[in-house]
């Protein structure tokens, strides 16, 4: 099976229970997400206003309306909020996609760069907590890592939805077949985007702008022409 | 010694491209590559300039923007390059990538807060045209003007700025500096720079719109002022072609005359009347029919001042050659005063160029035939000596640039006129009214 096409496994079959018990079952998740968005929301807003630095669990809980205890049930460090907004941000990404009419007409730099965009746009009211977040997530241990365990789900989903753009360019005969380097190239792209997106200073971040832009279109290119041997 | 001339090329080419910034702007290699030839002796010459010059178009469009613009500008320093090379470089500015309509909207909601089909009653997103720093598209206002729209490519200031930082660190200590002076660098940045800035286009469109309202046969375009910001430029759409396009339509000998001396008056009320210069003489920037011209992009226009002025009345009607207190004031003007009356050189320059203006401007009356190719040259050839000179100001580098612009112009329409009944008419009857003031702000 490959990489890419991985799911996560559903739970064995045995185990699973009676109907009566399923729908509290249910109920009780559905709770428990949507305390982990109040949670979340509480958390960007109090990051805005105060700075990551200078926010504390505490306040996050009390703005949340929930024990302090309870806030590091659901996010034992500050990285699993980030996986968590992460996780969220994908969601977005795919809903926004999915709505987009004449987007999915376009060669796929166009495509690339809108998705690229969108991802700058949901990053930019938080850029401060972006900052802190995305420089731990160097650190090998860090739960951020692109390779460490707990990012792995976060991390298929987008390569998945990347590939699956990819794939669909492949099909049209817009660029050759490139494997799965394709959506790993796109994700480290977008991970120096990033970067460069923050260290940004242009007004409108008019330099990210520039550089995606020409980036694509360089980068394409290079594969219409043949690049070199992929496979 | 030949070896090292060309390693100290290849050296510089080499830093340059490292010293390039990091959004890959790399277009002082690109000039160096422009200037290199030149030194080629040779039928090979010619061909490799039309090979480079091809190269370096591809490349400086793919840059987009301010490596475009000084990709015209060089197409204006003709004595560099050959004619085809010229008409490469010259068409820059129609041929730019554009961005697509997403990169667009993004450019466009950033400045006006929402998408353009929100803005507009109606809105083409393919562009129709590529401007220096942007593109422009057509639209139709809710009151139903219909607009050209301009939207500038993003990061274009932070490029140009290193871009000229790229210019003057590495490649122009070595070589381009005996043939472009640094003070003239600096200006055309300087120019460039302000040009980023679509507010400041918005009112010289306004300060030329007044002025040109005596000339029936220009028409500048209106502004939209609540639809204009510093990277969003809304005008009236005006009719017309570009020259080559126009010159298709097989215009006769008569109506290339008739827009031949419209041209020449039109320079004319630039320098003598209104003391400003649309100092971007590019050819699309100038849209004909049968009996008029639409002017339009105005980023880079520039004021003359009154001892500029005098000057090159007091060049073009002769004075100088027999009163010596004019030619001080002149040499003064144009050298600074750190020059002698006594050095031979500029009187010698100015010798030669009084001796082909009196070939271009014909007292006897008869017409100028300004498709001929030998007088193009022999311009270009004065072009030159004239930019060589280290002490250029600035002034003269744009009052030039147009002026190059203009016979360039005639030369394409191989107009057959007059130009000196029209010019010393022009300077008679222009120049009369009072200094144009700039609109106030």
């Amino acid at each position: 099976m490959s990489f890419l096409n991985m799911r996560k496994k559903s739970g064995p079959a045995h185990k699973k229970a009676k109907p009566g018990r399923q729908k509290t079952a249910s109920r009780r998740k559905e709770k428990k997400e949507h305390t982990k968005a109040e949670i979340l929301a509480a958390a960007l807003q109090l990051f805005q206003t105060k700075g990551v630095g200078n926010t504390t669990a505490k306040e996050i809980a009390t703005k949340a309306g929930i024990a302090e205890g309870t806030f590091f049930n659901y996010f034992p460090t500050k990285e699993d909020l980030a996986l968590y907004f992460f996780q969220k941000g994908i969601d977005d990404l795919i809903q926004w996609y999915d709505r987009q009419g004449s987007l999915k007409q376009a060669p796929i730099e166009e495509k690339l760069f809108a998705i690229i965009h969108r991802q700058l746009e949901q990053l930019k009211p938080y850029e401060d907590f972006i900052g802190s977040v995305f420089f731990r997530s160097l650190e090998p241990r860090s739960k951020l890592n692109a390779l460490s365990f707990e990012s792995q789900e976060n991390r298929l989903r987008y390569l998945r939805f990347i590939d699956g753009l990819l794939k669909e360019a492949i099909q049209r005969g817009e660029i050759p077949d490139v494997g799965r380097l394709g959506a790993y190239g796109v994700g480290l792209f977008y991970m120096g985007i990033v970067t460069f997106w923050l260290h940004d200073m242009s007004h409108g971040k008019q330099k990210t702008l520039a550089l995606l832009d020409r980036s694509l279109v360089v980068a394409t290119r290079f594969l219409r022409k043949g690049g070199w041997e992929w496979k | 010694m030949k070896a090292p001339e060309s390693n100290r090329w290849k050296r510089a080419a080499r830093m340059t491209k490292l010293t390039a910034g990091v959004l890959g702007s790399n277009v002082g290699y690109l000039v160096g590559n422009l200037f290199t030839p030149a030194r080629r002796r040779g039928a090979r010459r010619a061909a490799m300039q039309t090979r480079n010059a091809q190269r370096i178009r591809q490349e400086l469009q793919e840059l987009r923007g301010p490596a475009m613009k000084l990709g015209q500008v060089l197409s204006m320093q003709s004595h560099l390059l050959d004619e085809k090379a010229i008409d490469e470089l010259a068409n820059l500015q129609m041929r730019a990538p554009p961005m697509h309509p997403t990169l667009m909207r993004v450019q466009f909601r950033n400045e006006l807060g929402c998408d353009p089909e929100e803005a507009f009653e109606e809105f083409e997103p393919e562009p129709f045209a590529a401007a220096s720093l942007g593109q422009v598209h057509r639209a139709r206002t809710r009151d139903g003007h219909r607009v050209a729209v301009k939207i500038q490519y993003p990061a274009v200031r932070e490029i140009i700025e290193a871009d000229f930082q790229t210019l003057s660190q590495v490649m122009l200590p070595a070589s381009i500096m005996r043939v472009i002076p640094q003070s003239v660098i600096d200006e055309l940045r300087r120019g460039i720079l302000v040009e980023c800035d679509y507010r400041n286009e918005k009112r010289n469109i306004e300060r030329f719109g007044n002025a040109m309202k005596r000339l029936a046969f220009v028409e500048i375009p209106k502004v939209f002022p609540e639809l204009c910001t510093e990277r969003v430029l809304t005008i009236s759409f005006l009719e017309g072609k570009h020259v080559d396009d126009f010159l298709r339509t097989k215009p006769s000998q008569e109506v290339r005359n008739r827009l031949g001396r419209q041209f020449l008056e039109l320079f004319c009320f630039q320098a003598y009347e209104m003391r400003w210069i649309h100092a971007d003489p590019h050819p699309g920037n100038y849209l004909l029919s049968t009996d008029h011209i639409g002017m339009v992009d105005f980023g880079c226009v520039k004021e003359l001042n009154d001892e500029v002025v005098q000057c090159i009345r007091d060049f073009s009607l002769e004075l100088w050659q027999k009163n010596e207190g004019v030619y001080r004031s002149m040499l003064k003007t144009i050298c600074g005063p750190g020059v002698s009356p006594k050095d031979p050189g500029p009187r010698r320059t100015l010798d030669e160029m009084i001796r082909v203006y009196r070939h271009l401007y014909r007292e006897n009356g008869e017409p100028t035939d300004f498709g001929d190719v030998k007088i193009f040259r022999e311009m270009s050839r004065l072009y030159k000596l004239f930019l060589s000179s280290k002490f250029l100001p600035p002034e003269f580098l744009f009052y030039s640039r147009a002026e190059m612009g203009l016979y360039m112009m005639l030369h394409r329409l191989g107009a057959r006129i007059p130009a000196y009944e029209i010019a010393t008419k022009a300077m008679a009857s222009f120049g009369t009214a009072k200094h144009i003031p700039a609109q106030p702000n």
